[in-house]
């Protein structure tokens, strides 16, 4: 059993690696996302109510921008497991994030591959930078995916054995379920989620008819729907929750599209019926939609670990550029109408969520398409060890394991050297040494400002300091609502020097466009906190 | 020749229709003198290769550690060098073959005028999947042309629509093959008209657009 089991296992462990190693240092601070999702989880631990003081919400208004609620559950039940810490805080995506290899595993059994293959797939999970690097950074997209995954293995198990088990319906809930739970992790598997199960129930439509060949199963099957979807339903019609959040990321406030449409003002019938607004919007979304299907951002410049002019990592590794396209065209033309006609849906609909916001090739948010690429670079692994025999399939094997242990170096180097140096800043390095002297010399000032300005190009960024203060001293969240979400002493406010020098026993926390040469600070200054790459991030100063 | 066009009739439709073949035969002038740039363009890209700018880039991911005196590790020296310059200029190569560019932005030169689709959206399946089909069906003749025409556009720093002449009227073909292997006549049709509505609405917009 252990033997038959071990390469299952072997890829697990290596997934667990990939994901849990050095977890707190990589990357190299909790960014605004991960923070507000462990201050609010703890609230929701300590007083069953949000950072808000809203009890058990179901969209967590957090910045305003209404978080999924999956990922702030599952923090809570790990800050209960290991407190208030930056593991704990990360702990539910890198799990989830190894959990999908096995899942997606599973998965590729059911779409009738064979068991070298799918062993091969799930390496290739294991070690995707893409997965990887999400995985570890705390965020929301790869617990939808493990759920995503979840429900298309569950609803393939339920076909597969409709007409042998009695278990197979009860595999048809856990799809459902899984698929409800997808869309409430994260924002763009709503778009996408609906979608997907919407293709697998008219595909199947025949084994469904089977599956839910009761009205007893049918109430059944409707009634999970509307206890996961009417919550849903509530938020989008009764709150700003769903719409609030949906807008502030949608394609109709891009700045590129917005000066072109003329918002029903038509000059001529010509300018309505040749250049009018729902075209431009279709026109520019086309665009969008069309970035993704990029061999450059697939391949070799799509992380986004390292700065726009410098080459970069791909979602994909390089190594695996010939194998997808083999892999996609051997999907194709595959006989397996299961397995090929997901995989085109996949390759189509992937994509569609994420090209709906306004972003340019959103690695995060098209995170969903994951699975294409392993369906079909599993296809292709399984198509070249069939077609290969003898001699050239150990050369080409060992030649394959020998690139993709360079590029696993490459990103390695990447992701721990390059990525912290060019992007600490951005990841908000410094808060936390920010936050924890602030917190040691609370007592010893009457006033304390922080500012909400980061980052070395000037005071152009904008951060949440008082998150970070919050989670870092462990404020007590019952305290910080009942004072009007204040805390005591702490503004944040950007110091203005001419104005705060003046003041008596204060500490001033600033970048260092905010404050003069440091010679002319002296001794004032306590404390100089820099970022990854050398340069100076905040100034601690003291004002007698 | 006029056998040739009453068997492919409906490639040489979906090519006339679009704005791109509107655009292309409209400055013409524009695509022979384009070609005639070629020999300047050639020897300026090879002048920008190992330029101090992108050797420069390199080199800020080669001392990637904070102290730039300090030592360069082994693995540094062995990625982030001029090889890897080459490997990153060769992914240009991607932009000539990227579905958006023949799709939807265009070269935004005369033959392809700016906020205006080249060539109906609706092709671009039908294109992925007769790529596919080359493959499949050994029609090596066809691939190479496409390949080569890219190619050379990319060599020569060119990504003008004017040189990519071959490439583009094999993406048709790619597509008119892709087409043929609908089953069901009255779908094909359907999508044939609507293609063909979709490629004449597209250039009478960019006419109306820049005249």
């Amino acid at each position: 059993m252990i033997k038959r089991l071990a390469p299952v296992i072997s890829v697990i462990i290596i997934a667990v690696i990939f994901r849990f190693f050095l977890l707190t240092s990589y990357p190299v601070s909790l960014q605004l996302d991960e923070i507000n999702i462990g201050y609010n989880a703890y609230s929701i631990l300590k007083t069953g109510k949000d950072e808000w003081g809203e009890a058990f919400p179901l969209a967590f208004k957090s910045y305003g921008d209404f978080k999924a609620p999956v990922n702030v559950y599952l923090t809570s039940a790990s800050i209960f497991v290991f407190g208030l810490t930056e593991f704990a805080v990360r702990l539910p995506s890198a799990l989830f994030g190894a959990l999908s290899v096995p899942i997606f595993i599973l998965l590729l059994k059911e779409l009738g591959v064979s068991k070298r293959a799918y062993i091969f797939g799930g390496l290739w999970l294991s070690v995707l930078p893409w997965h990887v690097h999400y995985s570890r950074g705390g965020f929301e997209a790869v617990t939808s995916l493990f759920l995503t995954l979840a429900g298309v293995f569950a609803f393939y198990r339920s076909i597969n054995t409709v007409a042998s088990q009695k278990t197979s319906y009860t595999y048809f809930l856990v799809s459902v379920v899984s698929f409800a739970l997808s869309v409430w992790a994260y924002h763009s598997n709503r778009v996408f989620v609906p979608l997907l199960f919407i293709f697998l129930l008219y595909t199947h439509r025949r084994q469904v008819r089977k599956l839910v060949d009761t009205k007893k199963r049918l109430a059944l099957g409707l009634a999970i729907l509307a206890v996961l979807g009417l919550p849903f339903a509530y938020l989008m019609f009764f709150t700003p929750a769903i719409t609030t959040r949906a807008l502030s990321t949608s394609i109709l406030r891009d700045p590129g599209l917005i000066p072109n449409l003329h918002n029903g003002n038509y000059a001529s019938m010509g300018e309505l019926v040749f250049d009018n607004d729902i075209y431009l919007i279709f026109r520019h979304w086309l665009g969008k939609y069309l970035n993704y299907f990029d061999l450059r951002l697939w391949f070799w410049k799509g992380l986004q670990l390292t700065p726009s002019e410098l080459p970069g990592i791909g979602l994909l590794y390089l190594v695996d550029l010939p194998l997808i396209l083999f892999g996609m065209y051997r999907t194709v033309f595959s006989k397996n109408k299961r397995l090929r006609d997901l995989a085109i849906f996949w390759f189509f609909a992937g994509p569609f969520a994420a090209s709906l916001a306004m972003n340019e090739q959103h690695p995060l948010r098209a995170m969903v398409w994951i699975p294409f690429f392993g369906i079909v670079a599993t296809v292709g692994f399984d198509s070249f060890i069939k077609s290969v025999r003898g001699n050239w399939l150990k050369i080409v094997s060992l030649g394959y394991a020998a690139a993709l242990t360079f590029n696993i170096i490459y990103f390695g180097d990447i992701y721990l050297r390059q990525f912290p140096r060019f992007f600490s800043e951005f990841w908000q390095y410094g808060y936390e040494e920010l936050s924890l002297f602030v917190c040691d010399n609370h007592d010893k000032y009457d006033e304390i400002f922080i500012t909400d300005t980061y980052g070395t190009e000037g005071p152009v960024n904008t951060g949440v300091p008082y998150v970070y203060y919050l989670f870092y001293c462990r404020v007590d969240p019952a305290s910080f609502v009942a004072n009007g979400r204040n805390i005591p002493k702490v503004s944040v406010k950007r110091p203005d020097w001419k104005l705060d020098s003046t003041r008596q026993s204060a500490l001033l926390v600033g970048t260092p466009f905010d404050f003069p040469e440091k010679e002319v600070l002296g001794n004032l200054l306590l404390r100089q906190i820099d970022y990854l790459n050398g340069s100076p991030a905040f100034y601690i100063v003291e004002i007698k | 020749m006029t056998e040739r066009l009453k068997k492919d009739w409906l490639l040489v439709l979906l090519i006339v229709t679009t704005p791109v073949f509107f655009w292309t035969i409209l400055n013409f002038g524009d695509v022979v003198s384009r070609w005639l740039e070629i020999p300047s363009g050639l020897g300026q890209r090879k002048s920008l290769l190992f330029a101090p700018e992108a050797v420069g880039k390199i080199l800020k991911m080669r001392r990637a550690q904070i102290d730039s005196n300090g030592p360069i590790f082994i693995f540094s020296k062995l990625v982030y060098n001029k090889a890897y310059i080459v490997l990153n200029e060769l992914f240009g190569y991607t932009a000539y073959i990227k579905p958006r560019f023949y799709f939807q932005a265009g070269d935004s030169s005369a033959l392809s005028p700016p906020n205006t689709n080249p060539a109906p959206f609706l092709l671009l399946p039908f294109w992925l999947y007769g790529i596919l089909l080359s493959f499949k069906n050994k029609n090596h003749r066809l691939l190479l042309v496409w390949f080569a025409s890219t190619l050379f556009a990319f060599i020569v720093g060119f990504r003008s629509f004017a040189i990519l002449v071959p490439a583009i009227i094999v993406n048709f073909i790619f597509a008119y093959k892709a087409l043929g292997e609908v089953k069901r006549r009255k779908v094909r049709l359907g999508l044939v008209i609507a293609i063909v509505f979709l490629g004449l609405f597209e250039t009478a917009r960019s006419i109306y657009l820049f005249f």
